[in-house]
């Protein structure tokens, strides 16, 4: 366990049991989930960090289940799948997460109008923005279409708890895989969403990819993770953000993909914790690096 | 290169067959005013500075405090925010308003005692600030400036009424950094968009929407349809304003990512970010009154006529370019008849 890095995270908590993506900021969903994680991969050291997290999600769910980004707005609901992720369905919390569970299968994202789908179809390569439109994935909050990350946050999720939700979870999770890999980039990789516009292939982003590599996990070695795999190590080579760093790391374990510099490059990084960045950053990279209990990787999980 | 138009006409529905990015038909046009009373502001006359800029070199400070000076604008012991446009990186791209620029800015406003200069930016495409940061140069700025940098997209977020109907939300939620600034300065790269036709001072704002709640890209807004919202933001700021349009090397085609430099040479400074949008335009060689969310904001909030515009510097004319146009926005162009 990095305890620079679990000092520095212990240190952004806030008086009211969250954490907030900068000092100074409310706390929020997202990287209290993440520092939850982060503290209870840590074992008995992190158990008090790890109940304050817990208290701070439990008293901000919403009552369909939901968590939104910032507590008192009520929009941004994509971290819902990560609050899920963190809490586990341990018997004092089992019901929060079966309602965040039933929230995600029931949440869809906004569709096209049903002829729009149809040219899609038929004609998709000459689109202006290349995409099959039908598959539904995620969003980031209510009323919006489906992007990769919202999406492969809610697959993660519903890999390891969709049992929770009975029978939808499957056919959603598994059309959310589909929706991930039409979104592939051509050279590989993902970026938000949209991997072409008026004939024009856009670039992944190596954060991007890692989390779509994350929820891809169980779907075998498909030529997209291939290719994904090896997008990722190409583009760490000029991004040097530990978030970034340690979602790559989780991905290559995920993978089990050999170290190519991002394990070292974490760790040079976080002799400086207060340089490190975002709190999500140092959350992830406490987990990028801890050898087990990360609720990111799924192991048999399928 | 490709139109957007030869992909929609291709098949035949351009009525149908938006894009996903802008694929929301139009909200359903309101009843009513479409602005509230305290929303209309425009001034009789408004004030634009086009001043030439020949590179981006030591000699931009300078040039800004000039820009400044001829607004007396009141920095004084204020909070000030710059609101650059950091929306990607391309190492061989002009994306984003340029570092030295915004250097040269902190610099003159802190000369004419400015009490807090902050950059601040929501970059719509991507979560990774550290990577646009250094990558664009950014970076290195902040650390030689020591000026503050908030990531909009996950700052705190209010909730503030619209004064305007055209997306017909109601209300937003926006950044508290950006609510509280004394001067918010708009420092937008001079570009054509690809679905907007062109970004500029008042397109920029886009980029305060904080996308923790409203996502990556700003989807909800884009639903909204995106002239709407770009009207909607900049009638919903009640603090004061000022504009720095970055023309020195703009960019044209298709923009705003994947467009080709197009050097210019110009910053254009002004506090009606509708006439500093309006003089920009010409000065790529458009039409302001045929860009949709210029003509409609010159309804209410600020000059897009440019003979309600007094040029306290270069006549824009004078400097006017041809910024090549995607084939959808060739109507822009200043000149065309409206079939041409």
């Amino acid at each position: 366990m990095n305890e620079a890095l679990l000092a520095e995270l212990r240190d952004r908590r806030n008086p009211d049991g969250g954490w907030p993506a900068w000092e100074d900021l409310p706390s929020n969903a997202e990287c209290t989930a993440l520092a939850r994680m982060a503290f209870a991969a840590a074992g008995p050291e992190g158990a008090a960090e790890a109940a304050a997290a817990t208290g701070w999600l439990l008293r901000h769910q919403a009552t369909d289940g939901s968590w939104s980004y910032q507590p008192d707005v009520p929009l941004g609901t994509w971290p819902t799948s990560l609050a899920a992720l963190a809490l586990g369905p341990q018997a004092e919390h089992g019901e929060a997460v079966r309602a965040a569970v039933r929230h995600i299968v029931e949440q869809e994202a906004r569709k096209l109008p049903w002829l729009t789908n149809v040219l899609y179809r038929f004609a998709r390569e000459r689109m202006s923005v290349e995409l099959n439109p039908s598959l539904n994935g995620w969003p980031w909050t209510e009323g919006a279409f489906s992007w990769v990350e919202p999406t492969a946050y809610a697959v993660i999720a519903l890999k390891r708890y969709g049992r929770l939700a009975g029978r939808g979870a499957t056919g959603r999770l598994e059309e959310g895989e589909r929706m991930i890999l039409d979104r592939t980039c051509a050279g590989g990789g993902w970026n938000h969403g949209n991997y072409r516009v008026l004939g024009e292939d856009l670039e992944p982003y190596p954060d991007t990819t890692a989390i779509a590599l994350l929820a891809l996990q169980g779907a075998g070695r498909l030529p997209e993770v291939e290719g994904g795999l090896r997008v990722l190590d190409r583009l760490l080579d000029a991004h040097a953000s530990g978030g970034t760093l340690a979602l790559a790391r989780l991905a290559q374990r995920a993978w089990s993909v050999a170290d190519t510099g991002a394990r070292r490059r974490l760790e040079t990084l976080s002799m400086a914790p207060d340089d490190f960045g975002e709190t999500r950053g140092i959350a992830l990279a406490i987990l990028a690096l801890a050898a087990d209990g990360n609720p990111f990787l799924l192991g048999n999980v399928s | 290169m490709i139109g957007r138009r030869a992909f929609v006409k291709s098949i035949g529905a351009a009525a149908v067959a938006p894009t996903l990015v802008r694929c929301a038909e139009p909200p359903e046009e309101p009843r009513g005013p479409r602005w509230l009373p305290e929303a209309e502001i425009r001034p009789d006359r408004s004030s634009v500075a086009v001043l030439a800029a020949g590179a981006y070199d030591g000699r931009l400070t300078d040039v800004v405090r000039r820009g400044l000076e001829l607004f007396s604008v009141p920095v004084r012991g204020r909070r000030v925010v710059l609101k650059p446009n950091l929306v990607e990186f391309d190492p061989g791209g002009v994306i984003n308003t340029h570092p030295l620029l915004i250097a040269a800015t902190i610099e003159a406003l802190r000369e004419q005692g400015a009490g807090e200069v902050t950059v601040a930016e929501g970059p719509g495409h991507r979560r990774d600030n550290d990577y646009l940061l250094s990558a664009s140069g950014l970076a290195e700025v902040l650390r030689d400036t020591g000026a503050r940098y908030v990531d909009l997209n996950v700052d705190a977020a209010r909730p503030v009424e619209l004064r305007s109907h055209y997306t017909g939300l109601g209300r937003l939620y926006l950044p508290a950094t950006v609510l509280d600034a004394d001067l918010l300065i708009s420092m937008p790269k001079m570009k054509t968009h690809h679905w907007a036709g062109v970004t500029l001072s008042m397109k920029n704002l886009f980029g305060i929407i904080p996308s923790a709640i409203y996502g990556w890209p700003k989807n909800v807004l884009h639903w909204q349809g995106i002239d709407n919202s770009i009207l909607d933001i900049n009638a919903a700021l009640t603090m004061p304003r000022f504009n720095i349009v970055d023309g020195i090397v703009g960019m044209e085609g298709n923009g705003p990512i994947q467009g080709t430099a197009r050097p210019t040479g110009v910053l254009v400074f002004g506090a009606d970010p509708v006439a500093v949008d309006a003089t920009s335009a010409t000065v790529m060689g458009l039409d302001p009154t045929r860009v949709t969310y210029l003509a409609q904001a010159g309804d209410f909030m600020g000059n897009v006529e440019l003979e309600r515009v007094e040029q306290r510097g270069e006549a824009p004319e004078r400097l006017r370019q041809e910024y090549r146009l995607l084939e959808p926005f060739r109507e822009l162009r200043a000149g065309l008849t409206s079939a041409g």
